[in-house]
This record gives C-alpha cells, sequence and structure tokens, in this order.
C-alpha cells in the first residue's frame, strides 16, 4: 500500500538524525564471585527461570554419592534436595541471581560454591566431598568449571547488571536513550545494529523481534515495534537470543529480547540515580543543506537527563517480597531554523530559448565549484522552539512463595511519555525523529502521548520430587498512542487546527513558489527578490517575427527562480491526525517432565493463546489535505477519508474508525535428549495459528496450520564442556501486526477531486474563492481524456475490502546455524558460527491495476505467481573470542562477515521509513519490482566489536583506601557502508519509488568507526551501600563519516534499466549511465535539467561525541 | 466493551475448536474500477468490450464493441451516513460512445435534461455464488446527439467543387454569417446519434485472482430508432494493441510479460493483463459510434477508436492463460 506521507514526521533519511554508532558490549560479565560451571541440556529451565544441577561425588573413590544433603540458598530464601542414586541432584524454577550451594554429609568436610544463574540457562554444579578421616595429601582440586553452554545451539547474548555496569550503552539521543530502554543495549549481540525503529538481528528489521517482558509479549500489537520501552534500571537481565532457539519462542522472524525485572529479596536493597547529558559539550554536529530549499533547520541537544529510585524487600521473610521503582526522564532539543537566500551573481540572465544574454532582466545566481548555487543566511529570520519529550517509567512487583514447590509473581509496569505542543515540536516515539523542517508550524508540529503498561500474574510450581515442573503466565498488554494536533484540538473536530486543511505546495513550473507568500522576511522583495519569468526581444534591431515593428518580437523567456525558493512547503493544518488504542492479552502454560532412557530426556510441552485489538481512529485536519499541481493551476485533494454512493455523489468522512482483532493460538512439544551424556540432540516441533477479523467483525485473514519444526545436535569433543560443535535447523513463523487488519479490512477509503486554483483558495483566505464550491471543480475526465470514467469529478481508492489468496501461506523464513566453540584457558571462549536465513513465504500486498485496487497474497506463489518471489537471505560468518568478567577484567572481540541480499526488507521499508508490516509497497505494483533484489539497506559486509574492561581497586595499584576503586571500560565498534541505489519517480507512486539500476549498484557508503568509553569511580561507603560516579563518552573522536546520501537521482519519472550497469562520472562515483534513460512516454532523460543537484551528497552523519554523566546509590 | 466480547468469543472459540474451521473469506462481489490514470503497455482503466450480434438489422447493427468504464458503490448505513453499508452495491457502467457523445453536447452547447450516461445497477447479492458470479439484473442509459453542423472555413461556391477537392465531399456550401449572407463555406454536418443501452443479466466472474475483470451480459441497443440485442463478453483492462511502428493490430501488445530487447516489438512493460486470462487476441473492429470518430477524425486528425485486446470467446470465466513467451536478450 501506498504509505501516508506525514508531514512533520521524520522518516527515513531525509529528516531523521542518522542514528548513532552505539558501543555496546557483547557478553554478559560474570561477578568476580562467579565458579562457573558446566551448563547442560537445555533443560528445565524457561524464559524467567533457570536451573541448577549437578551431581556430588567421593573424592576419593570418585563414586557418585546417594541420598546427600544439598541446599541451594538464594535472595528468597533456600531450597533442600538430596542427590538421588545417580548421585544427581535438580533444582528447577530458580529465578536468576546469585546462589550459594552447600552440601553437607556425616563424614565429610562439608563444601560449598556460589554460582551465579540467569534466566533460560541450566548450570551444572557438581561437588566432591572429601571425607574428614583423611589429611594430608589430598589436594582439594576446585576447578573452575567451563562455560560452554554445552547444551544448547541457541545463538545470542545474555546481558546482566554486572556487564552493564562496566561499558557505554545506549546512546542519550537514540531511541529510548534518555530512559535506557532495554531495546537500546541489544546492540551488543553479534549481527545485531541499529535500524530506524528498534534493533535489527541478523538482517532482520526491528518489528519482527519479539519483546518478552516477565514472559509477556510487549510487543506493539498494531506495528510489531517494542510497545513498552522499560528501562534496564528495572531490569536484572536482558538476553538477547539471536537464533537457533527452541519452539518454546515463536512468532518472531527476527531475534527474542527476553526481559527478567528485578524482584525482592529476602534484604532490603534499592537504589537511587541520576543522569545527565548537557548538549552544550556535545562534538560539533556536521551539517548538510539540501540544496533548493530556503530554510535550513539545526537541532541541537540542549539537554538530556533522568533520575530517579527503586526498592525492594520482605514483607514476610522467605515468603512474599515486594519491589517498586520509578524513574523520570526528558529529552530536550534545541531546533532553530533559519532562511536562506540564493546569492546573485555576477553572470548575465539568459533568454531560455536562444541563450543570447540579458543583462538588463537581472543576473543569474552564484554558483560554486560543485555547480550547487552559493546561498546566504537571512539576518532577523532566525526561530527557535524546543522539542521537548518527557517519560515515566514505573514498576512494583509482589512475589510469593507459598512453599518451596512454587512461586507466584505479579508485578506491574509502564512507560508513558509525552511530547509537542505548547508552540514546542514534536519527538515520535516509534522513531525517535524530532520535527521542524521547511513547512509552517501549524502544519508540521504535533503532540505525541503515548502509554503502555503491562500488568503480568507468574505462577512456577513443581511436583514429584521436581520432576514435573508447571509455568504458567496470564498478562495484559495495553498501549495507546496519538498524533494530535500542537493546539490540544481534538481529532475530527472542526474547531482549532483540528478543523483546518493542510496545503501541500509544490509548484515548480515555470519557477517554484516565493518563500515570501509564507514566511515574513524583513526587507521584503528586497532581500528577498521576486521570481523572472520576462519576454524578451533579442535584438530590437530585428524585426523577428515579420510584423515590421522590431520592437515588439519577443524571442523567448527569461526565468530565473524566486530567490528564496519553497520548493516543497506545507502550510494550514497538521494533516494526518491518529489516535491508538491497543491491547494484548497473553495467557501461556508450560509442562516439562524429566525422565531417563538412552540417556536424559528433558520433555516439554506447552500450549499458549493471544488476544489483541487495535482500535484506530483517523483523520486528515479539515478533512482534506491539498496538494498543488506542478504549474500551480490547480490543487487536487490529495488525501481525504470519504466513499462514492453513485457516480461523482461524496460523502466526506470527518474521522474514520476501525476496529481489527486477531487472535494466536499456539502450541509446543519438544525433547531435548542428553544421549548417554555424549551427544544432545534438542527435537521439537512447534504450532502456530493466526486468525485476523476486520472492523466489520468478520474473518479477513485465517492462517491455522504454521508448523515449525525445530532440529539441533551438539557434540562435546573433550566431552569435559570444555568445548561444543553444533548444528540446528529452525523454521519461523510471522506474527502479523494488526495494522494491515486496520487498513485493508475493509480498507482504507479515500476520494479526491481536483480544484483549479482561479476558483480555489485552499487555505480558506479568500472568500470569492471558495473550494467548497462544486463549480471550482475541474472535470478529471476532460484533463485525462475518460470520457468513459461514471466519475467525471472524483475519483476514490481502497473502495473495495482487499481480497485475500484463499491459499495464503503464512510469512516464515529458515535458519540453519552451524559452529563450535572452545575454551581456551578459564573464562575464556573462541568460537566461530555460520548463519544462513532465508524467506520461505512473503506476505504483501500487491496491485495489478496500478494502485486502484490491491489484494493480500504471496508474491512468486498462488495468485501472485506472475510477481517475484520475495526473498530475503542472509549468510553471516562470526568469529569471536570472550572472556567473561574475573580477576577484574572482561574481554570480547569479534567480527562479522556478512552477505543480506533479497527484494524485500522486511516489516519495514528503510528507503522510505514506511511501517506497515506486510501491506508496505514493496510489492505493490509490477512496475515497482523492477531492479529490486540486490543488497539491501540493511547490508554491511564488515563488523568489528572489541570491548574491554577492567577494575582497578585503589588499594591495589598503590597503598589506597581499600573501599574506593575505579573501572574503565572502552569500545571499538567499526562497520563497513552500506548500498546505495539510484532512485526516481513513478507515475503512480511518486518519488524514490523506482530503482534506475539494480538495488545496491551505486557506491558503498564508507566505514564507520566509533570509540566509546565508561569511567567509573566507586565509593563503598558501608557493607551494603556503594556511591558511583561515572562518565559515559560516546564516540570519543567524534567522528562524524556520512551514514546516509541522498539518493534521489531525480524527482522526474524515469523507466529502469533492466540490468543496467553504472558509469563513473568525473569525479570517479558510480552513477547511471545518462544516454540510456529515457522516461515513461520515450522521451529521452536530461542529465542537466532533470539530475536533483542534492543527489549523491551526504543526508546523515554519525552522532557526535556526547558525554552522559551520572551518579547513583546502591544499598 | 468490544475487546471483552472479543475475549469472551476466544474462550468460546478455544472451548468449541471451532477456531480451526475458520478460512480465508471470499472477495466481496465489485468490478474491475475506471480510474484515470492508464498504466503498463496502453492500459486503459476500462473493459474492453466485444459485441456479438443476437438479432437486427440497420445501422444499429453494426455496432462490434467498445470500451465501458464501471465503478462500484456503496450506500451509506440508515445509522450513520459517514459509514459505507457492505450489503449492498451498486455499480455504474459508463461506454466511450456515451462519454464522448456528452462531451460533444457540451462542445457544441448542446443541453439535454434527460441524458443519462451512467447506467446503475445492483448486484443481487454482497458475495460471489458457487460458481464464482457475481450479477447485476439489469441497468439503463441513454444519451441524445442531435446533430451539428460544424463551419469548415473553407470558403466555396453554390453548386461548387471545393468542398469535394478539400476532402470533405459530404460538406455542403452553406452561408455561416447572419450578418453577410455572401460568405459561403464548407459545412460539414456531424450525424445524430440517439443512442440507447439497456443492460440485463450482466454477470461478473469474482474471485481473489480476478476482482470482477471478466463479464458477459445481454444488451439492447436502441440507435437512432432502430433496435438491435447483442451478447457482451468484456474483460478488464482495455488495451491498446496497435503497432504504433507499423500501424497494424499485434496480439504480442496482448502479452502480460514485458520484452523489453526485442527487435521487432520491443515492450518494457506487460499489457497490465491477467496472466490467468486466454484467450486474448487482438481485436481491430472495437470502436465507438461512428459519428464520435468523425468528431475526433476532424477535429484531432485520427479516430478515435483504436485496436484493444478483448477475450476470444463468448463465455466466461476464459482461464487458458497466455502462450509462454521468452524474452529476447
Amino acid at each position: 500500500m501506498r504509505r501516508l506521507i506525514l508531514l512533520g514526521r521524520p522518516l527515513g533519511r531525509s529528516g531523521v538524525i542518522a542514528r548513532a554508532l552505539l558501543a555496546r558490549s557483547l557478553w554478559a560479565a560474570v561477578p568476580a564471585a562467579f565458579v562457573a560451571l558446566a551448563p547442560t541440556t537445555a533443560d528445565a529451565q524457561t524464559a524467567t527461570t533457570g536451573v541448577i544441577t549437578g551431581t556430588v561425588i567421593d573424592n576419593v573413590t570418585k563414586k557418585p554419592m546417594a541420598e546427600v544433603v544439598v541446599e541451594v540458598r538464594g535472595a528468597t530464601g533456600e531450597q533442600v534436595v538430596v542427590t538421588d542414586s545417580a548421585g544427581g541432584y535438580r533444582i528447577p524454577n530458580l529465578a536468576p541471581g546469585s546462589y550459594t550451594v552447600a552440601v553437607a554429609n556425616e563424614g565429610y568436610k562439608p563444601s560449598g560454591t556460589s554460582v551465579t544463574l540467569n534466566a533460560n540457562a541450566t548450570i551444572r554444579v557438581n561437588v566432591s566431598l572429601t571425607p574428614t578421616a583423611l589429611t594430608g595429601a589430598v589436594t582439594e582440586v576446585i576447578a573452575k568449571a567451563p562455560t560452554v553452554d554445552v547444551g544448547s545451539a541457541q545463538t545470542g547474548v545474555v546481558m546482566n547488571k554486572e556487564f552493564t555496569s562496566r561499558v557505554a550503552l545506549s546512546r542519550p539521543t537514540g531511541k529510548g536513550g534518555a530512559a535506557r530502554s532495554f531495546e537500546s543495549i541489544a546492540e551488543v549481540a553479534p549481527g545485531a545494529k541499529n535500524d530506524d525503529y528498534g534493533v535489527s538481528i541478523n538482517g532482520t528489521t526491528s518489528p519482527e523481534n519479539r519483546y518478552i517482558v516477565d514472559g509477556l509479549a510487549v510487543n506493539n500489537p498494531a506495528f510489531g515495534i517494542v510497545g513498552t520501552p522499560l528501562s534496564v534500571d528495572f531490569v536484572k537481565e536482558v538476553s538477547v537470543i539471536a537464533g537457533g532457539y527452541m519452539p518454546e519462542f515463536g512468532r518472531s522472524t527476527g531475534g527474542i529480547l527476553n526481559v527478567v525485572t528485578e524482584s525482592g529479596s529476602n534484604e532490603f536493597h534499592g537504589g537511587a540515580w541520576l543522569n545527565f547529558t548537557p548538549g552544550a559539550i556535545e562534538g560539533e554536529r556536521k551539517r548538510f543543506l539540501a540544496a533548493g530549499q530556503a530554510i535550513r533547520t539545526d537541532r541541537n541537544v540542549d539537554l538530556i537527563h533522568d533520575f530517579g529510585v527503586k526498592i525492594g524487600g520482605p514483607i514476610l521473610k522467605d515468603k512474599l517480597f515486594f519491589f517498586g521503582g520509578v524513574s523520570f526522564n526528558s529529552t530536550r532539543w534545541r531546533v532553530e531554523q533559519n532562511l536562506y537566500r540564493q546569492k546573485v551573481g555576477t553572470t548575465p540572465l539568459v533568454n531560455g530559448d536562444t541563450g543570447v544574454p540579458h543583462p538588463e532582466v537581472g543576473n543569474d545566481f552564484e554558483y560554486d565549484e560543485n555547480g550547487d548555487v552559493v546561498t546566504e543566511k537571512i539576518d532577523g529570520t532566525q526561530s527557535v522552539r524546543p522539542a521537548i519529550q518527557r517519560g515515566i517509567q514505573y514498576m512494583a512487583k509482589l512475589t510469593f512463595l507459598p512453599n518451596q514447590d512454587n512461586s507466584l509473581e505479579l508485578s506491574l509496569f509502564g512507560a508513558p511519555t509525552n511530547s509537542g505542543g505548547n508552540g514546542g515540536w514534536g519527538i515520535d516515539p516509534d522513531s525517535g525523529g524530532i520535527e521542524g523542517g521547511a513547512n509552517d508550524y501549524t502544519a508540521a508540529a504535533h503532540r505525541y502521548v503515548s502509554e503502555a503498561l503491562g500488568l503480568n500474574l507468574k505462577w512456577s510450581g513443581a511436583f514429584d520430587n521436581k520432576t514435573f515442573l508447571v509455568d504458567a503466565n496470564l498478562g495484559w498488554h495495553h498501549q495507546k498512542a496519538a498524533r494530535l494536533p500542537s493546539d490540544g484540538s481534538e481529532i475530527g473536530s472542526k474547531d482549532g487546527l483540528a478543523g483546518m486543511p493542510s496545503v501541500l505546495w509544490q509548484k515548480s513550473i515555470p519557477v517554484h513558489n516565493d518563500m515570501k507568500q509564507f514566511r515574513n522576511i524583513p526587507g521584503g522583495a528586497a532581500t528577498c527578490a521576486d521570481a523572472i519569468v520576462q519576454d524578451v526581444d533579442d535584438d530590437p534591431a530585428v524585426d523577428s517575427d515579420g510584423d515590421g515593428d522590431p520592437t515588439n518580437d519577443v524571442d523567448g523567456t527569461v526565468i530565473r527562480d524566486p530567490q528564496c525558493p519553497a520548493t516543497q512547503y506545507f502550510s494550514g493544518g497538521p494533516d494526518f491526525l491518529s489516535q491508538q488504542e491497543m491491547d494484548r492479552v497473553h495467557g501461556r502454560l508450560t509442562l516439562t517432565k524429566l525422565f531417563q532412557g538412552l540417556g536424559h530426556h528433558v520433555v516439554k510441552g506447552g500450549f499458549d493463546f493471544e488476544q489483541a485489538s487495535y482500535n484506530h481512529t483517523k483523520a486528515y485536519s479539515g478533512t482534506v489535505r491539498y496538494a498543488e499541481n506542478g504549474s500551480g493551476s490547480a490543487f487536487n485533494q490529495q488525501r481525504r477519508y470519504g466513499f462514492l454512493t453513485g457516480p461523482d455523489t461524496p460523502v466526506v468522512q470527518d474521522l474514520q474508525k476501525a476496529s481489527s482483532t486477531a487472535t494466536s493460538v499456539g502450541a509446543f512439544v519438544q525433547d531435548s535428549w542428553n544421549f548417554l551424556d555424549k551427544v544432545t540432540v534438542n527435537l521439537g516441533v512447534r504450532w502456530d495459528s493466526q486468525f485476523m477479523f476486520g472492523n466489520d467483525g468478520k474473518v479477513g485473514l485465517a492462517l491455522p496450520y504454521q508448523f515449525a519444526p525445530r532440529v539441533g545436535i551438539i557434540y562435546d569433543i573433550t566431552q569435559q564442556g570444555r568445548s561444543k560443535i553444533f548444528a540446528n535447523f529452525a523454521r519461523y513463523y510471522e506474527s502479523i501486526p494488526l495494522n494491515m487488519v486496520d487498513r485493508a479490512f475493509p480498507g482504507e477509503s479515500q476520494i479526491g477531486a481536483r480544484h483549479r486554483a482561479a476558483l480555489c483558495d485552499p487555505t480558506g483566505q479568500d472568500p470569492t474563492r471558495d473550494c467548497n464550491d462544486p463549480a471550482s471543480l475541474a472535470s478529471r475526465g476532460r484533463v485525462f481524456g475518460t470520457s468513459y470514467d461514471p466519475n467525471q469529478f472524483y475519483f476514490s481508492t481502497g473502495s473495495a475490502k482487499v481480497p485475500v489468496d484463499p491459499n495464503l501461506q503464512p510469512q516464515a523464513s529458515d535458519e540453519i546455524v552451524v559452529g563450535g566453540e572452545y575454551e581456551i584457558f578459564p573464562d575464556g571462549r573462541v568460537g566461530a558460527q555460520y548463519t544462513h536465513r532465508y524467506m520461505v513465504a512473503v506476505i504483501e500486498d500487491m496491485s495489478r491495476d496500478e494502485a486502484t485496487t490491491y489484494f493480500i497474497g504471496n508474491p512468486g506463489s498462488g495468485i501472485a505467481k506472475d510477481f517475484p518471489a520475495g526473498q530475503r537471505d542472509y549468510d553471516g560468518v562470526n568469529i569471536y573470542f570472550t572472556k567473561n568478567f574475573s580477576d577484574k577484567w572482561l574481554a570480547q572481540v569479534s567480527y562479522t562477515v556478512s552477505f543480506l541480499r533479497g527484494n524485500i526488507a522486511g516489516l519495514y521499508r528503510p528507503e522510505t521509513g514506511q511501517l506497515d508490516p506486510n501491506i508496505n509497497s514493496d510489492f505493490d505494483l509490477k512496475s515497482l519490482t523492477v531492479n529490486r533484489y540486490g543488497p539491501l539497506p540493511g547490508d554491511r559486509t564488515h563488523e568489528i566489536k572489541v570491548y574491554a574492561a577492567r577494575d582497578f581497586p585503589f588499594n591495589e595499584f598503590f597503598a589506597g583506601p581499600s573501599n574506593m576503586g575505579l573501572n574503565l571500560g572502552l569500545t571499538y565498534t567499526g562497520r563497513s557502508g552500506g548500498p546505495t541505489n539510484f532512485l526516481a519517480s513513478h507515475p503512480i507512486y511518486g518519488g524514490s519509488e523506482v530503482m534506475i539500476l539494480p538495488r545496491g549498484s551505486g557506491d558503498r557508503l564508507p566505514w564507520t568507526h566509533a570509540v566509546d568509553m565508561h569511567l567509573q569511580y566507586d565509593l563503598r561507603m558501608s557493607k551494603d551501600t556503594q556511591l558511583s560516579v561515572y562518565m559515559d563518552l560516546f564516540n570519543m573522536f567524534n567522528f562524524q563519516e556520512t551514514t546516509a546520501i541522498d539518493e534521489d537521482f531525480t524527482f522526474s519519472e524515469v523507466d529502469p534499466v533492466l540490468d543496467g550497469k553504472p558509469v563513473k562520472d568525473t569525479n570517479g562515483k558510480l552513477v547511471p549511465d545518462c544516454a540510456q534513460l529515457k522516461h515513461p512516454d520515450g522521451s529521452p532523460f536530461d542529465c542537466e535539467t532533470e539530475k536533483n543537484p542534492n543527489f549523491g551528497k551526504a543526508v546523515g552523519f554519525q552522532s557526535p561525541r556526547q558525554f552522559r554523566f551520572g551518579a547513583r546509590v546502591t544499598f | 466493551m468490544r475487546f471483552a466480547k472479543q475475549l469472551l468469543t476466544l474462550g468460546l472459540a478455544l472451548g468449541s475448536a471451532g477456531l480451526v474451521s475458520c478460512s480465508i473469506p471470499k472477495p466481496e462481489c465489485t468490478v474491475g474500477q475506471t480510474t484515470t490514470i492508464p498504466v503498463g503497455q496502453s492500459g486503459v482503466m476500462a473493459f474492453s468490450v466485444r459485441y456479438v450480434l443476437q438479432s437486427g438489422t440497420g445501422e444499429c447493427a453494426e455496432l462490434k464493441g467498445d470500451v465501458i468504464g464501471m465503478q462500484s458503490y456503496h450506500p451509506a448505513t440508515a445509522d450513520d451516513p459517514q459509514i459505507r453499508d457492505f450489503a449492498k452495491t451498486s455499480i455504474a457502467i459508463r461506454t466511450q460512445s456515451h462519454g464522448e457523445l456528452v462531451w460533444m453536447n457540451e462542445d457544441f452547447g448542446i443541453v439535454n435534461e434527460g441524458d443519462n450516461p451512467n447506467a446503475i445497477g445492483d448486484f443481487t447479492a454482497a458475495e460471489p455464488d458457487a460458481s464464482d458470479l457475481c450479477v447485476v439484473p439489469s441497468a439503463e442509459a441513454r444519451v441524445v446527439f442531435p446533430g451539428a453542423p460544424v463551419d469548415l472555413g473553407i470558403p466555396c461556391t453554390t453548386g461548387g467543387t471545393e468542398c469535394g477537392d478539400n476532402g470533405f465531399p459530404t460538406a455542403t456550401c452553406e452561408e455561416v454569417d447572419p450578418m453577410d449572407p455572401t460568405i459561403l463555406s464548407c459545412v460539414y454536418t456531424f450525424a445524430a446519434a440517439d443512442l440507447g443501452y439497456k443492460w440485463s443479466n450482466i454477470q461478473f466472474y469474482v474471485t481473489a485472482a480476478a476482482t470482477g475483470t471478466q463479464f458477459t451480459a445481454d444488451l439492447e441497443v436502441t440507435l437512432n430508432g432502430c433496435t438491435a440485442t447483442y451478447k457482451a463478453i468484456g474483460m478488464w483492462p482495455a488495451v491498446d494493441c496497435t503497432d504504433y511502428n507499423l500501424g497494424t493490430p499485434d496480439d504480442r501488445l496482448c502479452h502480460p510479460e514485458p520484452d523489453p530487447k526485442n527487435a521487432e516489438l520491443p515492450r518494457p512493460y506487460g499489457s497490465g493483463i491477467n496472466p490467468d486470462f486466454g484467450p486474448v487476441v487482438c481485436d481491430a473492429s472495437i470502436a465507438v459510434v461512428p459519428v464520435v470518430d468523425d468528431y475526433y477524425s476532424l477535429f484531432a486528425g485520427a479516430p478515435l477508436s483504436v485496436p484493444r485486446c478483448v477475450l476470444q470467446n463468448d463465455t466466461i470465466p476464459q482461464l487458458e492463460g497466455f502462450p509462454e513467451l521468452v524474452p529476447a536478450e
């Protein structure tokens, strides 16, 4: 479907501040007390809990010991089990955290170790007991257990507090940066990088991920992106699972971001913190000025800060615990606009037809060595407005342990935000983009209000001596989002800005509009000269038209643009307005059974359901957007909600409301089989189904048969838990977000008509030109020669419910992962893995009638077999070395080489920023699918991430006090640049939609590098209380490499050159061969006049050097 | 709250396992819509329709087809005038002949109160029947062009041959200035066209792959008093299949596959016709009523009508597909 061009909503490259190059630490750093142990089969852990298991043996005889008491003590109490006949013990359903494992038996010395347990992990603690009778020469071997996870083929990282506190993370100006959301730190994982709407994993797009907090899915039900960006301050652990995971996780073709929030314990713990990022000491931001626009907008950080408190503790010791916290965050930018005028030079203007100069008319503008017009700032035109976003984050939790076999947890969390209004610009919470631009404030500024909250109840139970486990979850995720006028008027109202139509001014023939029409320019025409369109007589002495009078000849016209041109300008009302309310009820039940048979089996089965709803009210301010045509002779109703009841009989809708729901049901069964304790085989299958219902309550889409097999095998060469080689195959299915239903069933009907500019003033200021008067309408039939159109004045789109291919296949992708890992010294591992992902089927909307009507199908199969198939192929090899935190230091080095090729990026279009999952404009028209296969926007051939952190306690380096220390973390990130394209305009879909040469034919963008630092001073004030003062420094050397260029080769309509090849221009840059290009009507393309003067120029840079200062007290 | 109701439905559905039987619904009854933006080879967003004569003689029995535009509409609901009522669907049918006659009336300043170029009818159901057909029982339209004279600007003498010598043998030499009876000029008179259509049993083939883009109908045409009946077979879109280098019709221009490097007949885009359709051929006889082509010949230098791709057979659906095309290298 065509994208809604939201003015004032910076989409894609053209307005968004370039995404920062973020430094992330790659691996979970584990605290010093960690005696790491060999994890084993991926068994019995759940998304939010882990398992401690192990064997007790006699240190002398080396035989297993049965009936030995094992005590596991943690923050919420202790559990006691007894070893079985094989000497083994197993304690599941443990919350992540630190535990002590103590083993005692009569006649033996007691033994104990500490363990740190992550969610979704199994840790093996094998204990050797030494008989007390023995003295002397028996050395107690406290072997450091290996860190290789030999039970799973899962790829990704786990990040907990000890790690996130040592490295600079979450750049303050990124999306979710002010509150440091859990998504903003996910870029650490290999193969992960930020995209426009969140984090992209292994070449997928952010709406494809699944975001889970305490077992509750917190995706935005309508768009798939993260719905509740909960701050890491309230999070105990974030695990980013990139691939190779078991059927327990489904409904995602991206990665899984699994979050466990903090809980209370037997002791009171908490903290208070304050962070701020002063814009004044930011590195100088590199600027770009789009040629041909008279308004330049500069956005600079003013101040970003947040502060908060949290506390948790017991209500009833060992039984009932609480945790609560709240934080406030604020982001403030300074948006300054200045007017620029084109500088008049010394070269006289010429007759456009003959080239004869006419200095009496005036001089041309001055051009620089690149052929761009020289511009000069106009004093007294500065206007400054702030862009402010404020948010609150809160969390409250109750944990109840009625006995050692059961736990119940009730949690509530939320993250509302607010921005815009009060004369300021808004910040879009979905993308982090900041408004501004060459438009009227009333048209481009909006208020954004968002709410997100989750309420979740979780139960974990163990039966049958902990061999049968139950894990259940029931939660509610609620969201609201609104894009409203800046003056507080209500959507659909006739009052205020909500009742004022927006107007898009885009005249270009013979000259552009004059900025004086929209802005008050001091000095008027003396400062900004009017446009020149003047007929001239080349030689008054010659009678060229043969009428006897040589002085009245017209030999041609001299044309010069206004000195302050407005090439594309929005005035009037705030255009597209929307109010959204989204809900999800999510329930899950998982059963686990352990048994033996040719090795250990952990069999799991589960069932889950989701009921999602999306209520959307939308409107165009004043019910309509008027758009000027190229010559300025007409205004089209370019956007207007409404429908026709008969020929030329319109009904205009003040509002369009749609209510969409989706029901998803899934089940899975899996066996993790540790075959003869040598090889682990993971086998499972997941079934999912999704049914979507449109506004009429009827089924719009039914996808009941989504079977996803998952098979993996893991083999430890050393048989001591020090290595593994693994292979895994998985199929993943997408859970379709509700935006598609909202726009397709029953469809977003719009109408339009064309007004003669002489009879219609869209601003409403001229009472003699009333656009509501039918006499102002122009006959479109006459204009386009369509006498057979029953509607001669109106047109309508989206009038029919979008049909669906009855054999529609669900969108799915397959993944093959192969790899190995080896522990070269305690806590240090090297590894390599190869990931191959490809699409099995893609769901998209397509049109056979050039955008009049659409249908939903699978491109390349079914009723759309004549469309090219949807492809996205990812191949990546990742080589890494990781040293877990121990002996006061950690390190992580990773290098990834990858190739991402295809014709669809995923659930959003990076070229334009369009976020319409499964119905964006990628496959809409066959004429749009030409040249689309190639390196996708997210393709980065090389990626290097290096992290290192070291603690420096003062008493180690000089005779300093023992309660103080520094820690220093350094990060280097380097990435090769992305591909670039050559874009042109499409006759129906407009600009940036035609690829003149195959995707990715342009020069690659350059490498980007960033070095970040985290420096922290710790003061331990008492046994439990610590004060930390720290600084995060992002992009230490202020590298501001280009991250995006203007890819619009031209704004004219040009036919794509099938499989064409670029040539080198005089600067050595790749460009299309102009001689090969032509317009759809066959006429040749003129490089001189039609090429976009801004083409190839940088429109995005790395974020500059930024500081974040903070202080934290924890107790 | 609606959401709560949906939750309850979910609970019941889960219990009764009725969900698994939900399937993708049929599309709603609709027609190939008309828009004003042309596309593809020379695709016109309208139907190219072939008329097969069933009975009648005279000028009304000489029609071969037409380009016909259609639109579908929903009325507003009774409760809320801003919400569509999907239970009811009507269509409007406007032939190019009628549309052009209306413009000719406007050009000549002729006003007919009774002119109606849009034939309106209702679908009998909201969804296709078991044979994937949607039916509109009847629709009617009528436009009257009374004929009109045009001053060709060729000076002549009564009884002379100037008009014939200049290419207008049927023009007559007339007085053209009421103030000066001595000024004589060749005057060409466009014939009258009192054209009426009575459509009945209009059947559209509607599936997710082809939403109302093939139809058949019974058509009774009255032209200047005489009446003829036809069977109409229509396909959407109406593609101009003229090879403009040779000026002849060419079936290859109906093919949906592009063949941009073909030396003889390069086609950068496909025709835009649904590749499931067939057999499709290029028919040079499809034309508007003669007086319209006459009008265009005089004022635009060439008749309006061009050869169009049409369905070759007389019943629908026609889904043989196209012959395989191997694009030239």
